[in-house]
């Protein structure tokens, strides 16, 4: 079991975004209790720069319309126990992120956010498990396949970067096109249990 | 691959420092276990840096209703009120502020790791991250021994980070360099058998001169000035010590425990301190548990008497000065040659942050750069992009700073130009390093328990506004400093700033209105020579309008050389609340329902999950009147105050107390009589002894000022002690307001 999993799907190009905006949006998800899981907080850090945003902070896991990279997108990292196996816990992310997506573009107060579902950042931040070299990428590649396959059937794997001292990121895209319902669908079955 | 943290580091921890983190799992383990008692556990978790997090408590208000947090472990606590799995924050102590690349980048991963991809600089030098759970600590402090760095005693009733100048070493100014002074003493008061004890935190601070901030030992438990002395033709070094400064609730300014202390000296003295503020100092209630509370009781001259005696009778250590031979003539080396900046050219933006983020060092061909960190806040991606730029330039030179930024000092100044370009590559470029926009704040209703308003969030809006009218603000207003703390703590050190501000709360009607007490006019040079005094409350949404009025009338009334403390003094206490006047007022929630919110926060207001209601208050209550008359009262205190009339001041705040105890006493019973007797001994049984007074956190603490002072008038009628009954009196009528609205305002809060 790793230390912290995150999948990261990005905002389309040309959203135009105010960060302050999502402040309330997030803040009614804690109050209607809109996502999964234990919500606790929103953490204003949209002075950083490239930095995480707006987080909404829960006890499974953190979501937060992060700029990291300088691509915006909506980025969730399961911090406590998780699925039993890689590729289930990475589901469990990014539907967290798709249902986000989900919530995002319905509201009114931003209308010009849309989410692009054909590219998904898997983040693996564990340096003890899975350092970011290409042995432990190839060690894992088999259970990301897994989970890129279950995600989006045909999609390719590539390491996102090889600074050593970074988490270990794997770019998945898909091959296909694919639409936010129809992943919503694909993901149905996975759990944040 | 290694299948724990704790097996891979082994060999990379100093021995002493990996068992006490083995210990402190152990512990973990027995509280999970319920064998260890949670109050035990508790005070163990802080001495590791472990600290609570707003919201641990297993409840939250979410803008409607309060609603139980309920995390897994069920009742599971680790400390009393403190739910297991909430989320925590951890400290992490930098002595002095030192870092090397290797502590940067450990930092970076734990943060991306453990917290929440941010790394925050704390107004102690030291590092907090947020968002922690419990489970994750050990590992978390394995990681940090392995590149050096402890969380040991950097919260709990210890010695706390030892701090010092920035620029030690490399200032023009400095009488000598007093890093290696610092990092010996915190070295050897890290965890040592005679700082166990303590009542209360405990906080030390050294400074290379007088005239500068950069430590303010004035503002400390334990100060360290730099001083040197001709002796038979020689240059012996040595400090001037200082006890019993600082800031909390209530202000007090250090006091001159020895003029001259040689370098040999100074563990063991601030071993004999340590000794007397363990046995003389008070244990039981923690309100006046702090060091200055025992230097103002017993009098300085007391205090040093024992101190003195103390000294005499501790035995022998080595360790007082066997390190004394090996502090080197330069405590660092530069990684390249000093070059002057010639002609090269100068990238866009350089020449504002030139400016003011760079500071020629006493070393000719170096400067010291300041990276100006909003809100003290710097992402882990960041930080791994500042240790390469500072593995290109200045190696591990790096110190982090009390004004929440990271210096990177022995940068040749011939590198400027693309040390400027790499810093604004990586979004660390922001010019305004010390001025206006460089605020700080603690981290107030974010993350603190004990918030009542959100100091970040204004920091944050100030913060943008001031930014885009920087460029054509004049000087005079560019230099002030703006500090915010998210309540009467002065965590964010409000009182030593230009204009500070702290978090208070208000009713209107039915409902909390969050504010800020404008505090002016404190002195953050001369290592905090004066403290600012509040002039009044004003909404939190307010405090933009107000900050431009108050700006914009320095800049048009301001004489020649007049700095802002001389003009805020000619202006006069009178008319500066007359100025602002017309933000003190609060509208009917339907007027201008947005003056209701906080910053950065779309909920309704809340402090403490008051429960909803039905309205029972008038527009204006009996209580909101005679309230009002006793701040009234206060502010004349203030006035004589500033006048010198030092026994009035005190007079003058002992009445306000009264005044406001009636008030209070008032909603309950009409017909007290205006007798002091009998005011403060209705408010005892009406509102003390039933505890209704009392807050969550300070408890009976404020009406324990009404009662000391009913009971004997002070001694002596100085200044010190006048500003003292002042502040006093100040935190009994904001307790009084928060008591009221407690038990008598009927809170709704608007769908
Ligand atoms: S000043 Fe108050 S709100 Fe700010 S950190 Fe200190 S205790 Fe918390």
């Amino acid at each position: 079991m790793l230390q912290r999993i995150g999948t990261k799907l990005y905002l389309a190009d040309g959203c135009d975004l105010d960060p302050a905006a999502l402040i309330p949006v997030m803040q009614g998800w804690i109050q209607r209790r809109q996502l999964p899981g234990l919500l606790i907080d929103v953490a204003d850090y949209s002075h950083a720069h490239h930095g995480p945003g707006i987080m909404l902070i829960g006890n499974e896991g953190d979501l937060s319309v992060d700029f990291g990279e300088g691509r915006a997108g909506i980025l969730y990292v399961r911090k406590r126990e998780h699925a039993s196996s890689l590729p289930d816990g990475l589901l469990a992310c990014v539907r967290q992120c798709l249902l986000a997506a989900e919530l995002l573009q319905r509201d009114n107060s931003l209308p010009d956010l849309q989410v692009d579902v054909r590219e998904t950042r898997v983040i693996l931040s564990d340096r003890l498990r899975a350092p970011n070299t290409p042995e432990a990428f190839a060690a894992l590649r088999g259970e990301l396949a897994i989970f890129a396959y279950r995600l989006y059937g045909d999609a390719s794997l590539d390491r996102a970067n090889d600074d050593p001292r970074d988490n270990l990121a794997v770019t998945v895209s898909a091959a296909d096109e694919h639409n936010l319902a129809g992943l919503l669908g694909r993901t149905a079955a996975a759990s944040m249990a | 691959m290694s299948e724990s943290w704790k097996a891979k580091l082994q060999d990379r921890m100093p021995q002493e420092w990996s068992h006490e983190i083995d210990i402190f799992e152990g512990q973990m383990e027995l509280r999970r276990q319920d064998r260890l008692d949670e109050k035990v556990f508790a005070e163990t978790r802080l001495r590791r840096g472990v600290y609570g997090q707003r919201y641990d408590n297993g409840q939250r208000h979410d803008g409607i209703e309060t609603r139980p947090l309920e995390f897994p472990s069920g009742e599971l606590t680790k400390g009393p009120d403190t739910m297991w799995d909430a989320p925590g924050m951890q400290r992490i102590k930098v002595p002095y502020g030192g870092l090397s690349i290797a502590q940067m980048e450990a930092l970076a991963d734990l943060a991306e790791e453990y917290s929440d991809a941010i790394l925050h600089v704390t107004t102690r030098q030291d590092f907090q991250l947020h968002y922690i759970h419990i489970d994750d600590t050990p590992d978390l402090m394995r990681r940090l021994a392995a590149v050096g760095l402890t969380t040991r005693e950097a919260c709990g009733n210890s010695v706390r980070n030892v701090t010092a100048c920035p620029l030690a070493g490399v200032c023009r100014d400095q009488t000598f360099d007093v890093t290696p002074y610092s990092a010996a003493l915190a070295d050897f008061l890290l965890g040592h058998d005679d700082v166990q004890d303590f009542g209360r935190k405990f906080k030390v601070a050294f400074s290379g001169c007088e005239h500068h901030a950069c430590a303010l030992v004035n503002m400390h438990d334990l100060g360290f000035l730099a001083r040197t002395r001709d002796v038979n033709g020689e240059t012996q070094r040595g400090f001037t010590i200082y006890v019993g400064g600082g800031l909390g609730t209530v202000p007090h300014q250090a006091e001159v425990l020895e003029e001259f202390a040689t370098v040999e000296e100074i563990l063991p003295i601030s071993q004999a301190v340590s000794r007397v503020f363990a046995r003389h100092g008070e244990k039981r209630n923690r309100n006046r548990a702090r060091v200055k509370f025992l230097v103002a009781s017993v009098g300085i001259e007391e205090f040093r008497r024992l101190v003195r005696e103390e000294r005499k009778l501790l035995p022998h250590d080595e360790a007082w000065t066997d390190w004394i031979d090996d502090v080197p003539v330069e405590w660092e080396r530069p990684l390249k040659a000093g070059m002057v900046l010639n002609g090269a050219e100068r990238p866009e933006g350089f020449d504002d942050w030139f400016r003011t983020n760079v500071y020629h060092q006493r070393q000719p061909g170096y400067s010291v750069v300041t990276v100006n960190l909003p809100l003290g806040d710097i992402t882990t991606w960041q930080m791994r992009q500042l240790a390469d730029i500072a593995r290109d330039y200045v190696s591990d030179n790096v110190r982090t700073t009390v004004e929440q930024n990271i210096v990177l000092r022995w940068v040749p100044d011939a590198d400027l130009p693309a040390l400027y370009r790499a810093l604004k590559s990586v979004g660390l470029g922001d010019a305004g390093a010390g001025t206006i926009v460089d605020i700080t704040a603690c981290p107030g209703t974010d993350t603190c328990k004990l918030g009542i308003a959100s100091s970040r969030g204004l920091a944050a809006e100030l913060r943008q506004r001031l930014a885009v009218r920087n460029a054509t603000m004049p000087d005079a207003v560019k230099d002030l400093k703006i500090k915010i703390s998210g309540c009467f703590n002065s965590c964010g050190q409000h009182h030593v700033a230009d204009i500070g501000f702290f978090g208070n709360s208000r009713r209107s009607g039915t409902h909390k209105v969050p504010h800020f007490q404008v505090v002016l006019g404190g002195q953050w040079d001369e290592n905090a020579g004066s403290f600012g005094l509040a002039m009044t409350a004003v909404p939190a949404k307010s405090v933009p309008d107000v900050l431009d009025a108050l700006t914009d009338r320095y800049v048009a009334e301001r004489e020649r050389g007049e700095n802002f403390q001389s003009w805020v003094r000619r202006l006069g206490r009178k008319e500066v609340r007359a100025m602002f006047q017309q933000w003190t007022k609060l509208p009917a929630y339907e007027e201008n329902p947005d003056l209701f919110l906080d910053w950065g926060d779309s909920r309704s207001y809340s402090i403490g999950d008051i429960g909803v209601g039905e309205c029972a208050g008038e527009v204006v209550s009996l209580f909101s009147i005679e309230i009002s008359k006793a701040e009234s009262e206060h502010f004349d205190a203030l006035l004589a105050l500033d006048e010198g009339d030092y026994r009035q001041a005190e007079g003058r705040s002992y009445q306000a107390m009264l005044m406001a105890a009636r008030a209070l006493v008032r909603t309950q019973f009409l017909d007290v009589s205006l007798d002091a007797d009998d005011i403060v001994s209705e408010f005892r049984t009406r509102f003390y002894d039933t505890e209704l007074f009392f807050d969550r956190y300070a408890k009976g603490k404020f009406a324990r000022y009404l009662f000391a002072r009913h009971t004997r008038a002070p001694e002596r009628n100085d200044q010190q002690e006048a500003r003292r009954r002042i502040e006093e009196a100040q935190l009994f009528i904001e307790a009084t307001h928060a008591a009221e609205a407690r038990v008598n305002g009927v809170i709704v809060n608007p769908a």
